[in-house]
């Protein structure tokens, strides 16, 4: 596999993983009880009078697809400047040209047909936002898609260990996308300027091995960190490891970042070490 | 070092993992404790210290300006096996690399050799420090990075370029005719056999060739190889407005190509050479001759900088034990020097036999905007007042257009 393949390999890996990530937050977060799309659901029921969202709450893959179309187009017509300009000119010509017609009461297109694409443009945003960050190696587009990710399908129910799958399924599958777009923008920028060379391309075989390793080594790390919890339930006084606080999601998080602070004392100890031995170098 | 990546992560992970628990959520409070334990791992993964040996091996460390030289780069690892090393091979900006990169990524397997392999091309003479090698260590998500200079320094210098000069003849009229002197291929009076000609009325009859007349009944005289040694001084002008100008395109330069070029036609016409260079301080290397020498000029050359503000007058001292009657040579832009007119009266007057040039960057200078119109009519008006007083005093002056051949500019003043 030469550098470009490579590339092109964590590009294609990266979308999956956002197209799953998002899938999967919406399995994780019903998406009747996402706040977002409950304001939305609101916002464009006002306007027609019509509940769009109790009769859409099955569209979400329509949503990532719609996305996915939408930010694949977005990257191809970027490759000509003028074919983007007068889509783009087209594109909103259109949308203003309907929003015009509906405010004077005329529909040329069925309303129900606007509002799931309205819904499914929603749906599919952090999906183009991200295509666009991934091919066109804009570091802020996957900032604002991983953000959209999160936030989007938020909802305040919650969701306790009974989802435990589909929770660690999104949690690999975000990472993956996070560390394969960001990786692969840092990597192509390089690869550039080593102009692709055979050298380098073993660099870039090393991180795909140790991003492997390092995330399932990450996982078992976090499992360590949830099993601190029962332990320091065991060594911690009665009254405290059977209180209410510490047995809810609250006492998990705070042995959580105990776990990791004495991690972090540790490595301190560890890379004052290291210093000094570089020094000495 | 941490990236601005890991501290985006540790405080993300932070927020989510004191947040999830708000909204009861624990989609976030896993996905804050995973990017917590992401960052954890990455803190071990290629950051222990490394041991990396880099040499640079030269083809040649003294090269002409405008010419290449190959440099290898010999990187070996000494202890652990590193994943992702990037080197950067500090450069002096003056130098332009060709062929290949300074800068190289590459993985290195414990007790692995690597030669990187790259061209410079050098096209301001000076001495030039290269090195320290510039180390960087990643973690393969860009999560941490070390960086170090290796001790690794190596020098080169680059010699000013040299022309190659023909026919010109700035030499003294009176050569040395004492112990040492060596036969040139010019006609004169040694005795050594130049060639023939034909015979012009007034010639000695005692050169005819007789035996050529006898064949051809034509009268031909012979021609002797002229024998002489002269002693040769330069005066290099290296005062700070000699610099004026860009870093490629100055008056400094230009008069230092035109010294080397003088210099290496007058060492390979078996002269004895020597150079004054002011400035800052007045530099003197005595006349010599042979290769060594050349290369002893070459480099004094090529360590000349501009500055100072010393005049033309402070090298009358070394002048006075001078070889007398012997060819001067002044290369100087004489601009904003009060005493240039003192001190070239004085060579004259001690019966040097002076030859004035002065490169002429003034057009550059000025198309290139580095000077406005004003100020270049001024000092073009300047320098020919100086070059016209240096011809009143009978010197040989002229001002160089260093865009064109030198020894063809110096051909025309000797005419």
């Amino acid at each position: 596999m030469n550098t470009n393949n490579s590339l092109a390999f964590m590009q294609a890996v990266a979308t999956f993983s956002l197209l799953l990530c998002l899938g999967l937050a919406y399995v994780i977060n019903p998406i009747d009880e996402s706040l977002f799309f409950r304001a939305t659901s609101s916002f464009v029921g006002a306007m027609y009078g019509n509940d769009v969202l109790t009769t859409l709450n099955n569209s979400i893959v329509a949503g990532i697809l719609l996305g996915l179309f939408i930010g694949t187009m977005y990257v191809f017509l970027g490759m000509n400047k003028k074919v983007y300009d007068y889509t783009l000119i087209s594109v909103l010509v259109v949308i203003i040209l309907v929003f015009i017609a509906s405010i004077r009461k005329y529909d040329p297109v069925p309303y129900e047909f606007t509002q799931q694409l309205f819904l499914w443009t929603w749906i599919g945003l952090p999906v183009a936002m991200g295509i666009v960050g991934i091919w066109d190696n804009s570091i802020g587009n996957q900032v604002l898609s991983a953000f959209l990710v999160l936030v989007m399908p938020l909802g305040l129910s919650g969701n306790t260990n009974e989802q435990i799958y589909p929770i660690l399924g999104f949690v690999f599958s975000f990472m993956l996308y996070l560390e394969l777009s960001y990786g692969q923008v840092r990597y192509s920028r390089l690869a550039r300027i080593m102009h692709y060379s055979r050298e380098y391309e073993m660099v870039l075989q090393w991180f795909l091995r140790t991003l492997i390793v390092t995330l399932a080594l990450t996982i078992g790390l976090t499992s360590l960190a949830f099993l601190f919890h029962n332990f320091l339930g065991e060594i911690l006084p009665y009254s405290f490891s059977n209180s209410i606080e510490y047995n809810t999601i609250y006492g998990q998080a705070l042995s959580v970042l105990v776990f990791f602070m004495m991690w972090a004392i540790v490595q301190t100890l560890f890379s004052r070490g290291y210093l000094a031995r570089q020094v000495e170098d | 070092m941490w990236t601005r990546k890991a501290v985006f992560y540790v405080g993300f992970g932070t927020i989510l993992v004191l947040f999830a628990p708000f909204i009861n959520n624990l989609q976030l409070f896993l996905l804050g404790t995973t990017v917590l334990g992401f960052v954890a791992i990455h803190s071990l993964v290629n950051t222990r210290p490394i041991e990396v040996k880099i040499t640079r091996d030269f083809d040649d460390d003294q090269v002409f300006e405008n010419s290449g030289v190959s440099i290898d780069l010999v990187i070996q690892n000494k202890g652990r096996s590193v994943g992702f090393l990037e080197i950067y091979d500090n450069l002096p900006s003056e130098i332009e690399v060709t062929k290949g990169l300074n800068h190289t990524i590459i993985r290195l397997r414990k007790d692995e050799l690597v030669v990187n392999k790259y061209s410079l091309e050098c096209r301001l003479r000076g001495q030039y420090r290269l090195g320290n090698p510039r180390l960087r260590i990643y973690n393969p998500s860009f999560l941490f990075y070390y960086e170090a200079d290796v001790e690794s320094k190596s020098s080169l210098v680059v010699l000013p370029q040299i022309e190659q000069m023909e026919g010109v003849d700035l030499s003294t009229d009176f050569p040395k005719m004492y112990q040492g002197a060596m036969p040139l291929r010019r006609i004169g009076t040694s005795g050594e056999f130049y060639g023939i000609r034909e015979y012009f009325p007034g010639d000695d009859f005692k050169h005819i060739n007789w035996r050529v007349f006898g064949r051809t009944r034509k009268l031909m005289v012979n021609q002797f190889e002229r024998e002489d040694i002269s002693d040769v001084m330069i005066i290099l002008d290296a005062r700070e407005i000699t610099g004026t100008g860009t870093v490629l395109r100055n008056p400094l330069n230009y008069s230092c190509r035109a010294v080397a070029s003088l210099v290496s036609f007058f060492l390979r016409t078996r002269n004895r050479v020597g150079l004054i260079t002011y400035g800052e301080t007045v530099n003197v290397i005595s006349p010599d001759t042979g290769e060594r020498h050349l290369y002893r000029i070459l480099t004094a050359l090529a360590e000349a900088k501009p500055a100072g503000s010393l005049g033309l007058h402070t090298v009358l001292g070394d002048l006075r034990n001078f070889t007398p009657r012997s060819p001067v040579i002044v290369v100087s832009t004489l601009e904003t020097d009060p005493t240039s007119t003192v001190a070239l009266r004085e060579i004259t007057a001690r019966e040097f036999k002076l030859t004035v040039v002065a490169p002429d960057t003034l057009d550059y200078d000025r198309d290139s905007a580095i000077i406005s119109p004003t100020v270049y009519f001024t000092a073009s008006a300047s320098l020919d007042n100086k070059i016209s007083e240096a011809r009143s005093l009978g010197a040989r002056a002229m001002r160089w257009d260093p865009d064109t051949v030198l020894s063809a500019s110096l051909a025309k003043v000797i005419r």
